[in-house]
C-alpha cells in the first residue's frame, strides 16, 4: 500500500491537528491555524518583530508497505519573502504550546536549510517509522519582521518534507 | 483525497514485497540481487505564501552504494544522493 502522509499544523495547549497537506501555512501574531488576515504581524519601529510560531510534523494515516526513513525538510536557499523578512526554524522532539519568541536567539536561518544540506527531522524520533500516527521530530519555523518590511503579504516561498518510502 | 497521496501520482511504482521489483506506467524496475533494493523519495512542497502544494516522487534503485534514479523517463545514475 502507498503510504498516505500528511503535514499537520500543530496549536493549543492540547496540539490540535490541522492538515495543512493542501492548504495555507499563515504565519500570525497568534497561536492558530487560521489563514484569514487576523491577527497579522506589525512591522516594528526597531529591532524585529517575531511571529508566533508554527508547529508541523508529518503525520501517516496509511502505513507504508515497509517503512519511512530518511525525513527531511529543506527550501531553495533563497529568501523570497521580501525586504526585511526573515524565517527561522529549530527542530524539537517534544510538543509544547506555540509562543511567539521573544528573539532569534537559538533559532537557525530556514533558508540555511538547502537539497545539499536538509534539516534532519529524525534528531529525537528517529526512524524507520512502520505503522500510522505521527512521525519524526516536528519543525518549528517563525518569521521575523524588521522595520524595513513593507506591508502587505510576503512574496511565494515553498518548504520541502521529503522522506523515503518503501 | 490529498495531494499527498501518491498512489495517484503518474511516477509512483508499486514495489513488491521483496523491494526488488516496481511496476508503474512506464515498466518494471527489477533489481536482481539480494542485497539491492528499491525505495521511493517523496517531496511534499508547500507554498508558504497561500499558493498550491505540489508533490513529487522519484523510483530509487540501490546496489553496492551505486543509485538509479528514475523520475519518469529521466534516469539517472550515481553515487550521490538526489533530492527532490
Amino acid at each position: 500500500m502507498v503510504a498516505t502522509v500528511l503535514i499537520h499544523e500543530k496549536n493549543g495547549a492540547g496540539e490540535t491537528d490541522t492538515d495543512k497537506t493542501s492548504g495555507t501555512i499563515r504565519y500570525r501574531s497568534n497561536d492558530s491555524a487560521a489563514t484569514d488576515a487576523s491577527n497579522p504581524i506589525d512591522i516594528p519601529g526597531a529591532g524585529e518583530q517575531m511571529s508566533y510560531e508554527k508547529w508541523l510534523r508529518l503525520s501517516v494515516t496509511v502505513a507504508p508497505d515497509n517503512n519511512i526513513t530518511n525525513v527531511e525538510a529543506y527550501t531553495d536557499g533563497a529568501n523570497g519573502m521580501g525586504t526585511g523578512v526573515a524565517a527561522y526554524y529549530r527542530v524539537v522532539g517534544s510538543y509544547a504550546t506555540p509562543a511567539e519568541p521573544a528573539d532569534n536567539d537559538g533559532l537557525t536561518d530556514l533558508f540555511s536549510a538547502t537539497s545539499g544540506s536538509p534539516i534532519d527531522l529524525e534528531v529525537t524520533n528517529t526512524g524507520p517509522f512502520t505503522g500510522t500516527g505521527d512521525i519524526a521530530d516536528y519543525l518549528v519555523t517563525t518569521l521575523g519582521v524588521s522595520s524595513t518590511a513593507t506591508q502587505g503579504n510576503t512574496g511565494s516561498e515553498t518548504l520541502t518534507f521529503a522522506y523515503d518510502e518503501s | 483525497m490529498t495531494k499527498a497521496d501518491f498512489s495517484t501520482h503518474p511516477l509512483n511504482f508499486d514495489i513488491d514485497q521483496s523491494n526488488r521489483v516496481a511496476t508503474g506506467f512506464l515498466g518494471t524496475v527489477r533489481v536482481i540481487e539480494e542485497r539491492g533494493r528499491l525505495f521511493q523519495r517523496r517531496a511534499v512542497k508547500l507554498d508558504l505564501s497561500g499558493g498550491s502544494t505540489t508533490t513529487d516522487t522519484v523510483l530509487i534503485a540501490e546496489l553496492d552504494g551505486v543509485k538509479v534514479y528514475v523520475h519518469g523517463a529521466d534516469i539517472v545514475i550515481t553515487r550521490h544522493e538526489l533530492k527532490l
